[in-house]
């Protein structure tokens, strides 16, 4: 009886649960009945989601529809007269269209095969996703490298430890990222302020590129990145994961721990605890150390729910600490001296010295808190009601080199609160959507040196988007509208007096997108966007000395918002396992492109004279394609190959953009051996990536035949790097541990990097072998 | 279930209580030390009541237009000068040349004589006059903050202090560690 009982809420509890891992519920999940035997088509079967209770029939054709599911775990049950019902487990995460293959005379429940696959688009805006084996083979580096497996991001980097993410060029207030359904909200102006998100805490990174996606915010034109965790568990007994990562090029080694349970005694109630340590020293270039690169992080989460049938609520607290130490030849702050590195073309060797895990100045020292609460209520038949509240501490301290003289500290403290509410409307005519409100104030605060200045901010939004789907699936359309307001204000009291005028923006932004599925295996979409971005505080108000980039930067208040009209096309072609194909064409023309502008005038301050640089304006359009290809072409091979092409031209200027990733291509072979009776899932892959040379930078402002263009020396020459990997999983003590061995840059080739800023003073990391554990552990007793 | 809800209540509050209180502290005066002025003192060795002073001053911080004074030395005259740092948006003015003084194992100043104003170090000019310092740190390495200039013959130019930070590496050469300060002067030798 009680087993039962677990067993019941247990069901309830997972449909609950698992529906706040995504306020979305409006999966449809579609496909073909058939007879395994006579491979005739099955009409008027039934099929029932046991969780949800929810029933339908399949036509004259065969075909079942089932609509309205949130992300989750279901058990789909399939009866057809005179056979015996089989029953389905269902992972659930999106959008599927899959077959069944019905025994109809059932002897053997087994050969039930369930095939066909998941749409890869929620939206018709491109949307990639890393997830299990892909996301694992990522344990141990920030987010923005582990993003780099994503076709089409690249990283912008401040050194070994620093990266931020960029999708198709654009970066910074450009990309949302979604820490558990939270905007993060840090100091992300800087290009060396990384996003404070631990990766651990995911079990998916979703990137949508393109202006699409109005539901996280009008501002994204460069597209969102989602690091979702999973759900809280729906089945009683404690569980858990341990990773682990090891690299040895800087002996940064890297821990994490799950521990989660579904407290059995009272239903309806879960929760989660996970921490990660990190740890690592200097890094090696081929040639020699970068002095003082090391990095210490230390995260933690807290997560509890607790669910209703009809309603539910959970909240989240998690803490990121970081210290970064900050290369000491790269810390310049002054004109002379960074010339000096450049003409030298490797750092001074008392910088160069050996490894060690102490972080001295200069370095940086971040901690984030995210305190969340998520709640849902269901509006009977007709939909669910979302309420999400969060508040977000940011705290940075950049510590400069030490010296009696120098300003050496400056700390930053921004302080978010958001609130969301949303209503997710269920299918009414083939329609789903959702409809909310969004809200956002800031408040942020500088102490010692000023380079942005305090100041307030209020952000408010509204959007509607809606969705319908052909009954035939054939045809996907969407659109959706949003009006957004932001407002800088209380501006005043910085040092040496210095006031701002306050600002405040507000417009517009929409999206519409159709995809049309032409063969059951080929579709193709079509998405048009108009996105909106008011300018961040750095780029109106910034006003000093940037130390890292010895220039002196000027903000300009009286900036326009950008305005981006972003069209995606893309085709995706897709024979399950055996083959893949994604092509994505875009044209983004952005109006008011804000970005900083290099001069030949210099400030002349006590440490000697500096370029002035000032944010400025110009029409911009960025065209470009990713392509990636995934197949099997033997039976126990595939060739993965990747392609990103980007241009970026300056309409206003007639010339191209700065610092613009440039044109680059992944191969990668992999050989599957097949199961041992003791490893399973085994692979062994090499890969080549090749980087070309940015040849694409604007002249340089007196001498158009000058190579280094507006940029203090000529893009770095393109390079190529192989990596090789090998991965199995293995039982032990009745734990899979799978366990991934490999080296990064092979050839310990010599190499830099345009997108990264050490490119003035130092060589790009060389091999760097690894290897990456994971232990799920489950400590289930009752196996009911 | 009143349990439940209990446990839950406890829940909550730890986790609110696990949140920083810290507000916004209120705005610190800067207590970082930042150089305004640069102040050179040229005594003639011949004769100590013909002084030279120049300042080169930063009253409103990095950004805004610094007042510089020219330098106006006699030929084939010996000088010894003597170089001050202060901070004059502190009242009183900050005397930073002490901090100096103490690590002076870490710092070495350096007088150099260019044609063009901005120019590299290492078309820096040494014919227009020998440069000897008179202090030494702890490691026997001059320090510079007290120097006698023997110009040679007439020139228009430019005069540049540069406050070398050197930690663990001064060498007495210029090249280790980085530049603190960089103040360039108009020079006329005449």
């Amino acid at each position: 009886m009680m087993i039962r009982k677990i067993a019941l809420t247990g069901a309830l509890l997972q449909l609950l649960l698992v529906a706040s891992a995504s306020a979305q519920c409006t999966i449809r999940l579609s496909g073909t009945i058939t007879d395994t035997e006579t491979r005739q088509v099955l009409s008027g079967a039934s099929i029932t989601v046991k969780e949800t209770g929810q029933a339908v029939q399949s036509d004259a054709s065969g075909a079942y529809l089932l609509e309205g599911l949130c992300p989750g775990n279901y058990t789909v049950r399939v009866s057809h007269i005179g056979c015996v019902p089989v029953e389905i487990a269902w992972q659930v995460i999106r959008d599927e269209r899959r077959n069944i293959a019905l025994p109809h005379s059932i002897t053997r429940l087994q050969e039930v095969a369930v095939t066909g696959h998941a749409a890869k688009e929620v939206t018709t805006a491109p949307v990639e996703t890393l997830s299990g084996r892909e996301l694992d083979k990522t344990r141990g580096l920030t987010l923005g490298d582990a993003l780099k497996r994503v076709n089409g991001v690249t990283t912008m980097t401040t050194g070994p430890n620093v990266s931020k993410p960029v999708i198709n060029g654009l970066h910074s207030n450009r990309i949302l990222i979604l820490n558990n359904g939270i905007r993060q909200e840090g100091q992300q102006w800087g290009s060396e302020h990384a996003p404070e998100v631990d990766p651990f805490l995911a079990s998916k990174l979703i990137v949508i590129k393109g202006a699409g996606s109005l539901r996280y915010g009008g501002d994204a034109i460069g597209g969102v990145v989602l690091a979702e965790p999973k759900p809280l568990p729906v089945t009683p007994g404690l569980g858990g994961e341990v990773n682990f990562a090891g690299f040895s090029n800087n002996r940064l080694g890297a821990v994490s721990a799950i521990l989660e349970q579904q407290v059995p005694e009272v239903p309806g109630l879960s929760w989660r605890l996970q921490g990660t340590v990190r740890k690592g020293g200097n890094t090696r270039t081929p040639d020699y150390w970068l002095d003082n690169t090391g990095v210490e992080e230390l995260n933690f989460s807290v997560a509890a729910g607790w669910k209703r049938p009809d309603y539910g609520v959970e909240l989240f607290y998690s803490q990121f600490n970081t210290s970064l130490g900050v290369f000491e030849g790269s810390h310049i702050g002054n004109r002379g001296d960074l010339e000096e590195v450049i003409r030298q073309g490797k750092p001074r060797p008392e910088y160069t010295e050996g490894f060690s895990y102490e972080i001295d100045r200069p370095y940086q020292r971040v901690e984030h808190e995210l305190f969340k609460i998520k709640s849902f209520l269901n509006t009977g038949e007709a939909g669910r009601l979302n309420l999400v509240l969060a508040r977000q501490f940011n705290y940075r301290d950049e510590l400069d080199r030490n010296s009696a003289l120098s300003v050496n500290q400056m700390n930053l403290n921004l302080t978010t609160y958001n609130g969301e509410l949303v209503w997710d409307h269920h299918d009414w005519k083939g329609l789903r959507g959702t409809v909310g409100a969004t809200g956002m104030y800031q408040d942020n605060s500088y102490q010692r040196r000023l380079f942005v200045p305090n100041y307030e901010s209020l952000q408010w939004g509204a959007f509607w988007t809606e969705k319908w789907e052909s009954s035939d699936n054939k045809w996907l359309l969407e659109g959706g509208i949003r009006y957004d307001n932001k407002r800088f204000y209380n501006l005043g009291d910085n040092l040496g007096e210095k006031s701002f005028p306050e600002q405040d923006f507000s417009s517009f932004s929409g999206s519409l997108g159709a995809q049309y599925r032409i063969l059951d295996h080929f579709h193709v979409s079509l998405n048009a966007a108009r996105a909106w971005r008011a300018a961040a505080v750095n780029e109106l108000y910034a006003t000093g000395l940037h130390h890292g980039a010895a220039v002196y930067v000027d903000g300009d208040p009286y900036l326009d918002p950008e305005i981006a009209s972003k069209f995606n096309l893309s085709l995706h072609y897709d024979i399950g396992e055996k083959l893949e194909a994604d092509v994505n064409l875009y044209y983004n023309y952005i109006r008011n492109f804000i970005f900083q502008q290099p001069t030949d005038s210099i400030v002349v301050t006590i440490r000697g004279a500096f370029p002035y640089t000032y944010f400025r304006q110009s029409d911009v359009s960025m065209k470009g394609m990713d392509a990636q290809l995934r197949w099997h072409f033997l039976p126990k091979w595939q060739l993965s190959t990747k392609a990103s092409i980007l241009r970026a031209w300056n309409e206003t200027d007639n010339d191209w953009l700065i610092a613009m990733p440039s044109d680059r291509f992944e191969h990668e072979l992999s050989f599957f051996p097949g199961n041992t009776k003791r490893l399973k899932e085994n692979y062994i892959s090499l890969s080549v990536s090749n980087v070309l040379e940015q040849t694409r930078t604007p002249a340089n402002l007196t001498d158009k035949s000058d190579p280094r263009g507006q940029d203090l020396m000529a893009p770095p020459a393109g390079y190529t790097l192989l990596n090789l990997e090998a991965g199995s999983t293995l039982q032990l003590g009745g734990q899979p541990l799978s366990v991934i061995i490999g080296a990064g840059n092979l050839l310990n080739a010599r190499y830099r990097d345009y997108m990264n800023f050490f490119r003035y003073f130092a060589d790009e990391p060389g091999t760097n072998v690894y290897l990456k554990l994971k232990l799920p552990l489950q400590f289930r007793k009752n196996k009911s | 279930m009143r349990k439940t809800l209990s446990v839950f209540a406890v829940m909550i509050a730890l986790l609110f209580a696990a949140c920083k209180k810290e507000k916004n502290e209120p705005q610190e005066e800067n207590d970082n030390e930042e150089i305004t002025t640069v102040k050179l003192t040229f005594t003639n060795a011949a004769n100590a009541t013909d002084v030279v002073v120049a300042n080169w001053k930063n009253l409103g911080g990095d950004g805004s237009t610094p007042v510089i004074d020219e330098i106006s030395l006699k030929a084939n005259t010996t000088y010894t000068v003597t170089t001050e740092l202060f901070d004059e948006r502190k009242n009183p003015a900050d005397t930073i040349t002490h901090e100096i003084e103490e690590e002076a194992d870490e710092h070495r100043i350096f007088h150099l004589f260019f044609l063009n104003a901005n120019e590299s170090v290492a078309d820096s000019l040494s014919a227009v006059a020998t440069v000897t310092p008179l202090d030494k740190d702890d490691n026997n390495l001059p320090i510079g903050l007290e120097i006698t200039l023997a110009t040679k013959g007439a020139f228009t130019g430019f005069f540049r202090t540069v406050v070398r930070h050197q930690p663990g590496s001064k060498d007495g050469t210029y090249g280790p560690g980085s530049t603190d300060l960089l103040a360039e002067f108009p020079l006329k030798i005449q």
